[in-house]
């Protein structure tokens, strides 16, 4: 007979554990019940409003991303805007006047045309950048 | 591994309601791991919001190297580790009380119809709170939760030999503080 403590709990541990997948009874009784009791012993539950509450924090950081991005990207885009008149500027006014413009031949319907798609395409942009809601939710 | 899959493109897909689905699906899991290890309900409830911050950030990282639930599970662990590392609280016992326990079960006492049920589980559930919060979260990990072996390594990074040692500690600590309690019932 094993007297080792150790041997003798781990061999009770294993054949509850055993038994207890199986569904028989078994010798191993005690393990088994502190296995179910490791089951349903009381432990704090899960608030009920927990998922929602989750979803809407994912939801506002992706809110606070946007937001972020709204600011940043006009800004710099204003910054280099700016920068690049003060750095080019001078040289650039400094050739234009160098240069004779033929207005008269320049491809008006084309540029027309171009401009319109460039503002069609921004509002429908504008359209459903507002709509987007996360996926999530 | 394929419903997983399923799951973590239709989250990346932006398909309505998928990171819901998600949610739902490991929720408990979360909240079993973290509020094992930390106890305090407002700080799990924290923590496991947290957790699913991480999940929805790193989601386009996951390699499907290991189960999601896996990958899940080892994001709540670890910030319930680094929570209680703050704290300054052990993961671990630095001594070995479990082999202690060993010696303080008697071999006599009848546990299996010493307690009613609900008295039992009354004495499991103190007896887990002296647990240090490794143990008792492996044992919620594998009686609970129903992972192997192997799947709790993973969660918590430690070798599948130190789980299996714990759990063993785990168990019989468990069976020590009932035999006591038994015997002072009687």
């Amino acid at each position: 007979m094993n007297t080792d403590p150790h041997d003798r709990e781990s061999q009770w541990q294993q054949q509850a554990l055993g038994a207890a997948m199986d569904g028989e009874s078994s010798a191993t009784a005690v393990y088994r019940r502190i296995y179910a009791g490791v089951r349903w012993a009381p432990l704090p539950a899960l608030a009920p409003d927990f998922a929602s509450r989750t979803l809407a924090r994912i939801g506002v950081i992706e809110e606070d991303v946007g937001a972020v991005e709204r600011r940043i990207v006009p800004m710099l885009f204003a910054t280099l805007g700016v920068g690049g008149g003060i750095t080019a500027g001078p040289q650039l006014l400094g050739a234009l006047g160098q240069v004779a413009f033929d207005f008269a031949g320049l491809p008006w319907l084309q540029a027309a045309a171009a401009v319109t798609a460039i503002a069609v395409a921004a509002t429908i942009d504008r359209m459903f950048s507002r709509r987007r809601v996360p996926a999530h939710r | 591994m394929n419903s997983d899959r399923e799951r973590v493109e239709a989250v990346l897909g932006q398909r309505p309601g998928a990171f819901a689905r998600l949610l739902q699906d490991h929720q408990r899991m979360v909240w079993h791991i973290i509020v094992r290890m930390v106890r305090n309900p407002a700080d799990a409830d924290e923590l496991a919001q947290e957790t699913f911050l991480q999940v929805h950030r790193k989601l386009p990282q996951f390699r499907f190297e290991s189960a999601l639930s896996t990958w899940i599970g080892q994001i709540a662990f670890s910030l319930a580790a680094r929570f209680l590392q703050r704290k300054r609280i052990p993961l671990q016992d630095s001594n070995e009380e479990g082999e202690d326990a060993l010696a303080q079960i008697g071999d006599e006492r009848d546990l299996a119809s010493g307690f009613a049920d609900a008295e039992l589980f009354q004495h499991v559930a103190a007896a887990m709170e002296k647990l240090p919060p490794i143990q008792r979260t492996l044992l919620t990990l594998f009686h609970l939760e129903e992972q192997t072996v192997e799947a709790a390594a993973e969660i918590t990074g430690l070798p599948v030999g130190t789980v299996k040692s714990y759990l063993f500690r785990a168990r019989a600590r468990l069976r020590a503080a009932l035999d006591v309690k038994l015997g002072v019932a009687a």
